[in-house]
């Protein structure tokens, strides 16, 4: 009975025409949600605590075996003889890293520091710095990828610590660098001190991130595929600061000149190329390179073509090889 | 004296038996004709709101589901050409923008209950969303990488928040033009029954009072069980023929459309992924996957519409562009991994006849025209269905009138025989 009264008022209610006059709603409040880049992790997954790995000296790699061969002839059976065979160095790098591994937008090329650096030695392997093929690679693919074999050689401002020694062999180092603070200017952050509760991105799977979880004053990781990810974030007042490598730090900051790089240094940081383990004569082969690139002026050369924003360029890191 | 007992005498009397006939007649008549006319303004509402409301919204929701799709493909083609991008992808780019915001506000007008919230934020943070791509414009001219990094966040920002928001919008519009078609294509037993009732009581009482009283068939009367015949007839056959055209338009017509809407959109998911992988440098192995599946839902949306639509020649030239696509996509991603990006960027985004951009222009074009006949086959069909309910309603009445006057004259004149 109710169901045909009901029936009987909606026919009703649609032969005069109209529904039912929706109420006035009081204005709600709106907020904008914030935009965040792809796979943004914040806080952080927890990283499970580094394995001690075996004492080791992180800087000391392998001494190369008298002069470098003439390029083209590599020894018989040498990893290099492989890559002579292939035509190619395949060579793992960033495409994101301002100065040192970017595409310039005008010319649609790869250029710096570290690219130069895989052109070098692609010349002492070919004679030809073009013989190179470059594969952008992240942060966290670096060991997988060499791992994998599917490059020769990774140059991606990667930290040599005893823990990755396990996994991968290093050159000597090619550029020495310090963990610091990327800040908005006059945000009145000088140091880690100031930074407790508050967010601190760096890329995932970096040394950086862990040693952000490490300090006392216990600020709040924020993890990203790529460092430029943090710099949007910290534009966009997501996080209070970016904490990485001073380089690439200033790299940042030179595309943006509202920030500004603050705080001690709290780590030593030496870069080397990431070389597979097992290819012992291309580490020897690749030392040999960098050795004369120190000698001969062309690190200085290509680290003043590229890092002048970062200051004048240093003396070359000295090469420490294991007795 | 019992009411019983009043009936009895009521009934024992000849006068009185045609009274209660008459007044049967009459309540019969009157509830065919109200439920007739209540049956026709119904189905003509419905079918009205079918054809130029939940129609027309399932197609704007589906303009800013398209608009938005193709803004983000669109951008990060624009943002691979480097600092000057060519004007013809900026200008497609801003009229995707345009003809979203138009779209939404035009939706916004008339969706109600799970639609309206949604179409908000879509309102919302479509701002957000070409405030990034624009950020990202300008430091890409100034050449440094961090554009990159905001097209990124810009993409990510409209895949995550307006594209889910855009797809149920369209799912909700689509299931309320759904629930109108079903409603509007039930046949109308209830219309037929009630007529056929009507008819067989005025037969029957004609019956009864030609046996009583020995005399020839009362005219009032045949003429009021004719107007009952053509009335149920007519109604019941508009009602009906009404009900198959907006069920040939489901299935000619919006069925074959949404599946086809549903593939472009995805196409033009596959479309962004591929160029968002080359905008990532090296970090897109979660476009290619995403690529991967949008290409599998789209291959599978077309193989539908090709099995149960009436343009297969489209669908089947547009299958065939979209296999041409992505056995090129292939030589993108191998160029890509081999570090010959400028080749892969160039055939990605290169005005070549050969092209990607070529390709996918093929691929969409044949799309949009099954699309474009599919949607014209369902306008078409709401068209009619409108079409045979007008005048339903005044001919019931007319016609009801009439039965209602045959029945009083026909009742009146045995009833006075009596005194």
């Amino acid at each position: 009975m109710r169901m045909r009264l009901l029936a009987t008022a909606a026919v009703m209610m649609m032969l005069a025409g109209c529904g039912p006059v929706p109420a006035e709603e009081p204005e709600a409040a709106v907020s904008a949600r914030v935009p965040v880049p792809v796979n943004v992790k914040d806080p952080a997954a927890s990283l499970s605590p580094a394995p001690s790995p075996p004492a080791c000296v992180p800087r000391q790699s392998l001494r190369p075996e008298g002069a470098l061969p003439a390029p083209g002839r590599m020894p018989d059976g040498s990893t290099m003889a492989e890559i002579v065979q292939r035509g190619r160095l395949r060579v793992g790098i960033d495409q994101n890293a301002y100065l040192f591994g970017f595409r310039d937008p005008d010319t649609g090329e790869l250029s710096g520091f570290e690219i130069d650096l895989g052109k070098e030695i692609a010349r002492a392997i070919f004679g030809d710095a073009e013989a190179v093929q470059f594969r952008a690679i992240t942060t966290a693919d670096r060991i997988p990828v060499l791992e994998r074999g599917d490059v020769d050689i990774v140059i991606r401002t990667m930290t040599m610590t005893c823990e990755r020694w396990q996994q991968v062999n290093f050159s000597t180092e090619y550029l020495t660098s310090r963990q610091r603070l990327l800040v908005n200017k006059g945000s009145g952050i000088g140091s880690f001190d100031d930074l407790g509760g508050r967010k601190v991105c760096a890329t995932a799977g970096s040394t950086s991130i862990r040693k952000i979880v490490e300090q006392p004053s216990g600020p709040v990781p924020v993890s990203t595929d790529s460092t430029l990810d943090c710099l949007v974030l910290l534009q966009q007042g997501q996080v209070d600061a970016v904490s990485t490598i001073d380089v690439l730090l200033a790299a940042l900051a030179a595309q943006d000149r509202g920030t500004e790089i603050v705080g001690p240094g709290i780590t030593e940081e030496p870069s080397g190329i990431g070389i597979p383990l097992g290819d012992d004569d291309l580490v020897r082969f690749v030392n040999g390179v960098l050795e004369r690139a120190r000698t001969d002026g062309t690190w200085k050369r290509i680290y003043e073509r590229w890092l002048l924003p970062l200051g004048p360029a240093p003396a070359p890191p000295a090469a420490q090889y294991r007795t | 004296m019992s009411i019983r007992a009043r009936w009895a005498r009521v009934w024992k009397a000849s006068p009185g038996r045609l009274g209660v006939a008459a007044a049967g007649l009459v309540a019969l008549a009157l509830i065919f004709g109200v439920t007739g006319v209540a049956t026709v303004r119904r189905r003509a509402a419905v079918v009205t709101e079918v054809a130029t409301v939940s129609g027309p919204l399932n197609t704007r929701a589906q303009t800013v589901y398209r608009a938005l799709s193709d803004a983000d493909a669109t951008a990060a083609i624009a943002f691979l050409a480097g600092g000057t991008e060519p004007a013809d992808l900026r200008q497609r780019y801003l009229d995707d923008i345009a003809r979203a915001s138009s779209a939404l506000s035009e939706a916004q007008r008339d969706a109600d209950g799970e639609a309206a919230p949604l179409l908000d934020e879509i309102a919302r943070e479509l701002p957000v969303y070409t405030g990034l791509v624009e950020t990202a414009r300008a430091y890409n001219r100034q050449g440094v990488p961090l554009g990159g990094a905001y097209l990124r966040e810009a993409s990510a920002h409209l895949r995550d928040v307006l594209l889910p928001a855009a797809q149920r919008v369209y799912e909700v519009s689509r299931s309320r033009l759904q629930d109108g078609q079903r409603e509007a294509s039930v046949f109308p037993w209830v219309l037929l029954l009630l007529g056929l009732a009507l008819i067989a009581a005025l037969a029957g009482t004609q019956v009864w009072l030609t046996r009583r009283t020995h005399r020839l068939l009362s005219p009032p009367l045949l003429v009021a069980t004719a107007a009952a015949l053509i009335s149920c007839l007519a109604v019941t056959g508009a009602v009906s023929r009404s009900a198959s055209f907006v069920d040939a338009g489901r299935q000619e017509g919006s069925a074959d459309a949404q599946l086809l809407a549903e593939a472009r959109v995805t196409a033009l998911q596959v479309r962004a992924d591929e160029a968002l992988m080359l905008v990532a440098r090296g970090d897109g192995g979660a476009f290619e996957q995403h690529l991967t599946e949008a290409f599998g839902v789209s291959s599978g949306l077309l193989d539908r519409a090709g099995r149960e639509s009436e343009d297969r020649q489209d669908i089947t030239e547009a299958q065939q562009a979209a296999a041409n696509w992505m056995l090129q996509h292939q030589t993108v991603r191998d160029l890509d991994a081999e570090g010959r990006y400028e080749d892969a960027v160039r055939l990605a985004t290169g005005p070549e006849p050969t092209g990607q951009i070529a390709v996918f222009a093929r691929w969409e074009t044949e799309i949009d025209q099954a699309l474009g006949a599919a949607q014209g086959r369902f306008d078409e069909r709401a068209r009619a269905a409108r079409g045979t309910l007008r005048w339903a309603d005044v001919s019931v009445i007319l016609l009801t009138v009439l039965t209602l006057a045959g029945v009083g004259a026909g009742m009146a004149r045995r009833i006075g025989e009596y005194r």
